[in-house]
């Protein structure tokens, strides 16, 4: 996990850490959330935590894993809430919504559009626990451990989680991949 | 050459578990070298795609028009009845009384005002004859008590803050 370093005008601290980690924050939250405008809700409330935390936490916190933990639990807090498991009955569709731009790598290039949708498609079919876990670990690039422990479980679960939608994954995606 | 290893066994190498042998296994075994180099790839691709914008849908679902939410279209429902039967109640309200129904209504409210309280407290048949024209303090009270005769004044004599106690009654009657 990288951490922040300091930095030594107070005054632009937030406003460097909003723009190290809200492109990152905002694609956990569509990950977790599968709702772009839930997702901008939930990042908004990130980062206002984030703007509460950064006065009083020393700079050299580490305010990646922390702003991720406080991601994965804004999150859970929105998909507990009756509200939302009323409107989440209905299925959602995929949406364009952009990101910063730049330039797409090669495995990208490769795969087609068709595929990522599918991709996309799949993930939002496993389980809350491992989608948590998934994301973290593939697309946060956590380890293990780390993983188990922002998630209050043990490795071994961690794994088994994985596994699961790891295999489940590959398993919908072999007639492609 | 030994079997091929399973996929949770080649899950564990790529992320850094397994034992030795395994390992050397996969340095040995093309068709298992094969598959972890799949599986290391498909993992990349997953996370690689997983951390950018989800795709626009390229057909949309037809499916979804011709769902049916029941729990809302139940309430928009039921919303409905309450609304279309609390304008039915109101209509009632406000509709003009028939003359014959006002008429009817005329008649109930004069007989509970006029007739009722005529039957219940009349004295026209009383008949004062029956009263004794004298009648001791005593007899009085004794019909008093066995609730005969209502009750009567004070005599011009007594003061006019009489003494309701009949005690009192009793014993200027003994001449106490």
């Amino acid at each position: 996990m990288g951490e922040y370093k300091i930095v030594p005008d107070e005054q632009s601290f937030y406003e460097q850490l909003y723009r190290a980690h809200h492109a990152r924050i905002l694609q956990l939250c569509r990950l977790w959330l599968n709702d772009s405008h839930e997702a901008e809700d939930a990042t908004q409330e990130v980062f206002l935590k984030l703007f509460q935390a950064s006065s009083v936490q020393d700079q050299s916190f580490a305010w990646r894993a922390w702003l991720t933990r406080v991601a994965l639990n804004t999150c859970r807090d929105r998909r507990r809430s009756s509200w939302w498991k009323w409107w989440r009955e209905k299925p959602v569709g995929f949406e364009e919504m952009p990101l910063p731009s730049r330039d797409p790598t090669p495995e990208e290039e490769t795969v087609s559009r068709e595929e990522r949708e599918q991709i996309w498609r799949l993930f939002r079919g496993l389980s809350v626990r491992q989608q948590e876990v998934f994301a973290l670990r593939y697309v946060e690039e956590w380890s293990v451990e780390e993983v188990a422990q922002t998630l209050g479980v043990t490795p071994g679960s961690v794994k088994q989680h994985l596994f699961r939608a790891v295999r489940h994954l590959r398993k919908a995606l072999g007639g492609q991949r | 050459m030994s079997r091929h290893l399973r996929d949770e066994v080649l899950w564990s190498l790529y992320e850094g578990g397994g034992t030795s042998a395994d390992r050397a296994h996969v340095e040995k075994c093309s068709a298992c070298a094969a598959r972890y180099r799949q599986l290391a790839s498909d993992l990349k691709v997953l996370g690689q795609v997983l951390r950018e914008a989800p795709p626009l849908p390229a057909t949309p679902r037809p499916r979804r028009a011709l769902q049916i939410r029941w729990a809302p279209a139940v309430a928009v429902m039921a919303a409905t009845l309450l609304l279309a039967w609390g304008q039915e109640w109101l209509r009632v309200l406000t509709l003009p009384v028939s003359p014959i129904e006002a008429r009817k209504n005329e008649e109930t409210v004069r007989f509970l005002t006029k007739e009722i309280p005529l039957a219940l407290f009349s004295t026209a048949e009383l008949n004062p004859g029956k009263l004794p024209a004298h009648a001791t303090n005593l007899a009085y009270l004794q019909a008093a008590l066995d609730g005969g005769w209502p009750s009567e004044p004070c005599e011009p004599s007594r003061p006019t803050d009489c003494e309701p106690d009949p005690f009192s009654l009793l014993l200027e009657e003994y001449g106490h």
